[in-house]
């Protein structure tokens, strides 16, 4: 067969489920070439994850292969299975998941090593030092005896890089690695696997919602929607020559127009003070706030840009109060009083990011809608049903919706479920925590739309916490930058990404713009 | 708490349904419902009901296996099948009485370690760490000697040696839970810890508690028969299997019988526990897996 590596031939994989069998995968014909970059796109749900674990012979429990073949062309090489960690590995994009908590870095490699090479422990040792260096994380204090809760989300992914790398695969899928990441170790990632694919002359099949970083670096793209591949072609014909307006719709890019709001002069809504928090304790403190000092007013959305581990969960969580601050002050003005805050107020709300997390996977959302109005002391069934129904209404989610799970539902959807809760309460500030990340382009800027709305119907002040610049210049009216528990920069919008002051600044800048240059590829 | 409900029959209900796809915990679960039936109802079935009360028949004692009494008699000539099965009753009595107890003391102690401070949490697994550092047997030996020996002593006796395991799962499912985005966005509205147990933990963590209680149930079973077995546990003329091989076993070279068919039933009784616990283990795994 030549160049092919992977010969896909009207695979068919389905699933079941109380309702019968459900179509996850349907009549797929792919061709995997040596040495190829090929670009897996699809929006949240359409079976990307399930083909790459079809490829790895890891079809999930509760589903099964129904109809066609998967046929590979690795020399001696009978079974799927037996290729797995020998000339396919895969890298996964929750590397939280994918590694042993309880195994130091050393460890995880050595095992896969010893059981790929036979090595022992001096030669491992000696090969993963190799790897380490290759994927600079060398220069990390002590990265071998960490645990993965000590490394940071890029560094975990580099290190998923590594261990994937350094089995000598011929194969690599690279199952939505770069989700949740920030711009600059985004592009950083990316770069680092392709540069090793070169290096390497490996196949890598690069299964993504994004399709700017999917175009940059494939050379081929297929489309994959509900289960079924409706276009296969080069980057370019992609790019260029498409008809297809499903796959426009992961071309599209928010529109980047900053929002322009008049000057606020009146007293800020929430002014935090000062506000520092360390963990630990003695000698082992880690300080995750340093006096961060913000203001927010009525009606304005304040956004806050800072890479993973700048501080960004531990300044939600003690704004909400669920996390005691160390000193500081959280000064929450309404029109009936002043008080600085030390318990959670049911005036801030919050929406995270993990809309699955967010939602108690055994509530329905009638309940989940419900918990906030209980928590307030309403008893009235009539009450209660009447508000839930019109908080569906205002985050546009049927209203058949209200008996369904959180597993029944699409990310979007749960977001909204997320936001409607947050609204329950009816409260004056909203902190949301990377509410689009987890999402796809087109559903992220549903999602902003809606933010939109409810902030002009409610004269609601939000605090948008992300890294994606783009969404944040579209939706703030000023922004704070955080770093290592700082804010380094503040300021409107337009005068933070026209002119940033702090090399920090610019560097976020720099990487969202190389991403939008490419995007225009 | 209609939440604990909903959750509780939507696992029965998922349980059921796959219970029939499989032929091994359907066939536990039917042997223990078949048991739990007979042993309540034997004494309308049986045409030995007198020797449930501890009648004497020494004309037909020491028979093997025969038509007319199809586990044999025993010394007394009572007649062994309907004493085996009335004993099925005190044995599930143990079973579920131990787990209720346990589950009872153990799973609201844990929830509270897990969300209360670290000071209180530290004070309370201690403590718990103290019942277990016991041999498994010694405890509940101790307990039942000191309260003087009777099946309900028994009861006693092994919930409070087990009621600890039930505070460390409890606990861990609490921390867990706690940890969690749902439960940080209810404490933000200003959820308490009780509410947030109610609502959030204890509804999420029934899967577990209920697969460990059905594997305790049938080791409840095996540990009341070794104390009724050294006299500790029922008392003439309750039967229990334990008891019943106590008292059949210097006969156990001659008359086989009486030793044989009540430890039959205790291996069938504790098997059926564990196949359909690990039953309900996968029905879990499986309901984690669609909802992540």
């Amino acid at each position: 067969m030549g160049d092919i590596l992977y010969k896909i031939k009207d695979l068919e994989i389905k699933s079941c489920s109380e309702d019968g069998h459900l179509v996850i995968l349907d009549k797929i014909n792919l061709n995997i070439k040596k040495g190829e970059k090929l670009g897996l796109i699809g929006e949240t749900g359409s079976g990307k994850s399930m083909l790459g674990s079809a490829l790895m012979g890891l079809v999930p429990r509760g589903c099964f292969v129904s109809g066609g073949a998967i046929s590979h062309y690795f020399d001696s090489f009978t079974s799927t299975s037996s290729l797995r960690g020998v000339k396919v590995s895969m890298i996964s994009q929750d590397p939280m998941q994918s590694l042993n908590p309880l195994q130091t870095i050393e460890t995880q490699f050595s095992i896969i090593l010893m059981k790929r090479f036979g090595y022992n422990k001096n030669k491992a040792n000696e090969h993963i030092l190799k790897w380490i260096q290759k994927v600079y994380l060398h220069e990390v204090p002590g990265i071998l005896d960490r645990y993965p809760h000590q490394l940071s989300g890029g560094q975990m992914q580099r290190v998923m890089i590594a261990l994937a790398m350094s089995v000598d695969p011929e194969f690599i899928i690279a199952d939505e690695i770069t989700t949740g990441l920030d711009a600059n170790i985004k592009i950083g990632i990316l770069n680092l696997l392709f540069s090793l694919q070169k290096d390497l002359e490996i196949s890598v099949l690069l299964i993504s919602h994004d399709l700017i970083s999917v175009q940059k670096y494939c050379d081929r793209i297929a489309v994959l929607k509900s289960g079924k591949i409706i276009e296969v072609a080069d980057t370019k014909t992609i790019i260029n020559k498409t008809d297809d307006k499903y796959t426009k719709t992961f071309r599209r890019l928010p529109n980047r127009t900053p929002k322009q709001k008049p000057e606020n002069n009146s007293e800020p809504i929430l002014y935090v003070k000062d506000l520092y928090k360390t963990y630990g304790s003695n000698k082992d403190t880690v300080s995750a706030l340093n006096g961060v000092t913000l203001e927010i007013y009525k009606g304005e959305t304040l956004g806050v840009i800072g890479e993973s581990g700048s501080g960004k969960t531990t300044l939600v969580k003690t704004t909400l109060n669920i996390l005691e601050r160390d000193s500081g002050d959280m000064i929450l003005r309404t029109n009936i009083n002043e008080s600085n805050l030390t318990k959670p107020s049911r005036k801030i709300g919050a929406v995270f990011q993990d809309s699955m997390g967010s939602l108690n996977p055994r509530m329905g959302v009638y309940d989940i809608l419900r918990e906030p109005l209980i928590l307030k002391g309403v008893k009235e069934p009539k009450t209660i049903k009447t508000k839930i129904m019109g908080m569906l209404d205002k985050v546009h989610l049927g209203l058949s919706l209200s008996q369904s799970f959180p597993y029944q539902l699409s990310g979007g959807q749960r977001q909204r479920v997320a936001i409607a809760r947050a609204l329950m309460l009816d409260p004056r500030i909203l902190i949301l925590d990377e509410p689009t990340s987890a999402l796809d382009i087109y559903t992220q800027e549903k999602i902003l739309d809606l933010l939109k709305e409810i902030q002009t119907q409610n004269n609601l002040s939000f605090i948008f916490i992300s890294h994606d610049l783009g969404v944040v210049s579209e939706i703030s009216d000023r922004i704070a930058v955080l770093y290592k528990g700082n804010i380094i920069e503040s300021g409107k919008t337009n005068d933070v990404f026209i002119n940033p002051s702090h090399d920090y600044t610019k560097k976020l800048i720099d990487s969202n713009a190389w991403m939008d240059k490419n995007a225009n590829i | 708490m209609h939440l604990l409900i909903l959750e509780f029959i939507n696992n029965m209900k998922i349980f059921l349904q796959n219970l029939f796809l499989k032929k091994s915990a359907l066939s536990g679960f039917v042997f223990l419902c078949g048991l739990l039936f007979l042993s309540v109802f034997i004494p309308f079935i049986s045409p030995y009901e007198q020797d449930i009360y501890g009648a004497v028949h020494f004309e037909t004692a020491g028979q093997p296996p025969s038509f007319s009494h199809w586990f044999g008699t025993d010394t007394a000539g009572r007649d062994m099948l309907t004493i085996t099965i009335r004993a099925g009753f005190y044995s599930l009595k143990v079973a579920f009485g131990v787990v209720f107890f346990s589950v009872l003391i153990g799973v609201p102690i844990g929830m509270f370690a897990g969300v209360a401070s670290k000071r209180i949490d530290e004070i309370i697994m201690r403590i718990t760490d103290g019942f277990l550092a016991f041999p498994p047997l010694i405890l509940p030996i101790a307990i039942t000697a000191a309260l003087g020996p009777s099946l309900n002593n028994v009861i006693i006796g092994i919930s409070i040696s087990w009621f600890p395991w039930y505070v460390r799962i409890a606990r861990s499912q609490a921390l867990i839970i706690s940890s969690l985005d749902y439960v940080s966005i209810s404490r933000s509205m200003g959820a308490g810890k009780l509410h947030v147990i109610k609502t959030h933990i204890l509804p999420n963590s029934v899967s577990p508690i209920l697969t460990q209680a059905t594997i305790d149930a049938g080791y409840a079973i095996l540990t009341a028969a070794g104390i009724s077995f050294i006299g500790l546990g029922a008392q003439h003329p309750d039967v229990e299997w334990g008891l019943l091989i106590t008292q059949s076993r210097a006969q156990f070279i001659n008359h086989w019988w009486e030793v044989f068919f009540p430890g039959i039933f205790i291996l069938l009784t504790v098997a059926s526990f564990n196949i359909i616990g690990d039953e309900l283990r996968n029905t879990t795994n499986e309901k984690r897996l669609n909802s992540g």
